[in-house]
């Protein structure tokens, strides 16, 4: 059974106390989480925002549609000179993500803290 | 009831007071043609008529005394009124809800069979005659006691056969303090006597045409409702859009009245349940018809839709409220305002989807807002004539009749029926685009079928020392996997495959693309990392939306492997993970560059190719197959493979190529 996915939204601070976008998602993420993944990047403002942090920790399933998703979001942030981390993901997806090539764009962490803690 | 245009915007609580009082009107004005003696003695004989209106000047007592129903007792203090006319102009109140009233006749020797026909009343009643209880409809106190609405009966008189008779007839009647706003009269209709030969056809008869006048429209409607409604479940069948569902529900409406009515004609019904089921079922239809006009209209904001039917709840406040003691024209007001603002949010939803381009309400708008505002105005009309304003009888009467034979129709009545038109208008609009859409959607899949057909060469083959096997596992939706083995001139294999993002004839399009992209590079001779910079140029040149990872593998003869890789997991060489440079799948960017890795086969290799399909199966509790159960089957035959990840949760498109590699032997 596919879980619907959801979004939140954070303003954190990097250890450098640079404000960071964080965007967490939860439930699977696939072709009917488009509102949910680019949706809520494209609601932010990128002159405001600069760094984003995208929050898989509590995601139990992505599959190829959804990475088409996070990479369409990626390839957007990239032209808006955003910086996006990413975190939370399972070593599976850490796999896929690198597999990708995901990594171009975007550097992957174990989790938030570490994510904080690099940018 | 009317038909359709009274459809859930009548006013409910007269609604429910029409139900108890319609019986009694037209029997009382086919009952001034027959003899009206002058007093509480009724003389049978002397009027010459085989029936007698009995209910002209009765003895009259407020309160109970069971001994008030005897023969003997000595009624000549008794006042005496006209039962048929209001208490109020005579004087009288019904304090205390209970009254006697009694009254003799006379009926001439060799009489038989006498009957006496009540008519139906909001009243509970005991009928006695000579001091025996000849009759009862509802319950009385003391003990539980509800309103009862009853049909208009017919008791059997007892009288002598030799003599002629006088009988006494005491009537006990009973309502509820509360519920005494339903009726000013005492009896809404005359009480007749007569032989049962005169009578008995006589009361079939002015009970059939009594209800031809009553449901003469309702049934009507349901007649058309009813093969509508059928039509309606037939549909939501055929395609699961609610939105007929809840138009088949509504169509409900008339044919449940009209049941009810029917039954009404045979049963005293309890007023409160009446009211309450009468409410039940005038919320419900709206409720349908708020939630079909949201499913049809495809309301992505269904708040205005749920506003609807809070305001039709709140409508009923009024109805709920008016037999606890809610005065009628606070109760009726009640349920004009909210019903008339659910009505008006619905219309406007219909404006405003008209308006965004679904052309298809605007083929009901005009009927739906016409019903919704006669009924408003009609509705209106019953609260200023209850308010007694001036002159409102002529401009605003609330009922306007159209005709009256062979049964009433008001121009409520034929607002709903056009109304209604325009519904199965819609409706019909509705299925023909539903399925011409769905042969375009089949035909779109079948197309999409035959390219994925082509996308995989679902076979086993051998090419020299090779030997392929590749299986194709399709999920529900067509998918965008594809892969290609294909010998090349210098005696070199090419094996590729792909996934295209997305699903349906849009991947398979891309799929195809990519395909043709390949098949025009195999002569060429190029390495693996090039054959995907050109796919990512005819990828980036085209219109196509979406993007491919690919995999894509050159063998030579002596056993060489070159590989490379456009976001695609890696391939298995005799169970273990081939290195794999990661690169970006096809389509996205111009600048992507793609690394290739190199790697010499053992003498007897197995090399596994897989699309995403495999890794990304997933287990009914939510676990993927994975990395590590694809390594630990990775020697095996592609079948088994693609057949482990289907068993395990089949998700997607599952695609396995297993290439087996035996090294020439080298002559000694």
């Amino acid at each position: 059974m596919q879980l619907t996915s959801k979004v939140s939204q954070q303003q954190l601070a990097t250890a450098t106390g640079k404000p960071l976008t964080a965007l967490r998602f939860t439930g699977d993420i696939s072709s009917t989480s488009r509102d949910a993944v680019v949706g809520s990047y494209v609601a932010l403002s990128t002159s405001a925002v600069k760094q984003i942090l995208l929050d898989f920790k509590g995601v139990e399933y992505l599959n190829s549609s959804g990475i088409a998703l996070v990479i369409e979001v990626l390839m957007a942030a990239n032209k808006a000179a955003q910086i996006v981390a990413i975190s939370g993901l399972t070593p599976h997806f850490t796999k896929v993500f690198t597999m990708v090539g995901i990594t171009r764009y975007a550097t992957l962490y174990p989790d938030e803290a570490a994510a904080l803690a690099s940018l | 009831m009317g038909n359709a245009s009274a459809r859930r915007r009548r006013l409910l609580f007269r609604l429910a007071v029409a139900v108890c009082l319609m019986v009694g009107a037209p029997a009382g004005a086919w009952a001034q043609a027959l003899a009206t003696p002058p007093s509480a003695i009724i003389d049978l004989d002397g009027t010459r008529e085989p029936i007698t209106r009995v209910s002209t000047l009765w003895k009259f007592h407020p309160g109970n005394d069971p001994r008030w129903a005897a023969p003997d007792v000595d009624d000549s203090s008794w006042k005496t009124l006209h039962p048929q006319e209001p208490w109020d102009p005579q004087g009288f109140t019904m304090a205390d809800n209970q009254a006697w009233f009694r009254f003799h006749v006379h009926a001439s020797p060799g009489t038989s069979a006498l009957v006496l026909q009540m008519p139906r009343m909001t009243k509970n009643y005991q009928l006695f005659a000579n001091g025996r209880q000849i009759g009862q409809v509802g319950s009385l106190p003391p003990g539980h006691s509800g309103l009862a609405s009853g049909a208009a009966r017919v008791f059997t008189l007892p009288i002598g056969n030799s003599a002629a008779s006088d009988i006494t007839i005491a009537l006990r009647l009973w309502r509820p303090h509360e519920l005494a706003f339903l009726s000013a009269d005492i009896l809404p209709a005359p009480v007749l006597a007569g032989t049962a030969a005169a009578l008995l056809p006589q009361f079939t008869r002015t009970r059939a045409w009594t209800f031809l006048q009553r449901s003469g429209m309702e049934y009507t409607a349901s007649l058309i409702e009813l093969p509508v409604l059928a039509a309606a479940l037939l549909l939501f069948w055929l395609t699961r859009e609610r939105f007929y569902l809840w138009f088949g529900l509504y169509m409900l409406t008339d044919p449940f009245s009209l049941a009810t009515n029917l039954l009404a004609g045979h049963f005293a019904w309890d007023f409160r349940a009446a009211l309450a089921l009468y409410i039940l079922w005038n919320f419900f239809s709206a409720v349908a018809l708020a939630l079909f006009l949201g499913g049809y209209l495809s309301l992505k904001d269904q708040r205005f839709v749920a506003a609807a039917i809070l305001l039709f709840a709140l409508a009923e406040i009024g109805p709920i409220f008016a037999p606890a003691g809610l005065p009628a024209v606070p109760a009726d007001v009640i349920y004009f305002v909210f019903a008339t603002a659910g009505n008006l949010l619905l219309v406007w939803l219909v404006i405003r989807a008209w308006r965004s381009g679904i052309l298809e309400a605007g083929l009901f708008l005009i009927p739906f807002a016409l019903s919704v505002g006669v009924s408003s105005l009609t509705d209106l009309g019953y609260i200023l004539v209850e308010l007694h304003v001036p002159g409102i009888d002529r401009w605003l009467p609330g009922e306007i009749t159209l005709f009256r034979t062979p049964f009433p129709m008001t121009l409520k009545d034929l607002s709903g029926v056009l109304s209604l038109f325009g519904f199965l208008a819609v409706l019909v609009v509705r299925f023909w685009r539903t399925v011409r859409e769905e042969q375009r959607l089949s035909s779109a899949l079948r197309a999409a079928h035959e390219i994925q057909g082509r996308l995989v060469p679902e076979s086993s083959n051998s090419y020299g020392n090779f030997k392929t096997e590749i299986v194709y596992l399709a999920a529900e939706e067509v998918g965008g996997d594809f892969c290609q083995v294909l010998p090349r001139d210098d005696g070199s294999l090419l094996a590729v495959i792909g996934d295209v993002s997305g699903k349906g004839l849009q991947a398979a399009m891309i799929g195809a693309l990519a395909v043709g992209a390949l098949r025009s590079l195999v002569h060429e001779v190029c390495d693996p990392a090039v054959v995907l910079d050109r796919m990512n140029e005819v990828m980036l040149r085209s219109d196509l939306q979406g993007f491919v990872t690919c995999l894509c593998v050159v063998i030579e003869p002596e056993g060489r492997m070159t590989l490379a890789s456009a976001g695609h997991p890696p391939p298995y060489v005799n169970g273990a993970e081939a290195l794999c440079e990661p690169g970006l799948p096809l389509g996205l960017v111009a600048d992507a560059s793609y690394t290739q890795n190199v790697q010499a086969l053992p003498p007897e290799a197995r090399l596994t190719l897989l699309s995403d399909g495999v890794l990304e199966a997933r287990s009914p509790t939510g676990e993927l197959f994975g990395f590590k159960r694809m390594q630990g089957i990775s020697e095996a035959p592609a079948g088994e493979i693609a057949a482990a990840a289907q068993r395990f949760g089949q998700q997607d498109d599952i695609t396995v190529i297993t290439l087996d590699w035996t090294a020439a032997l080298v002559p000694a």
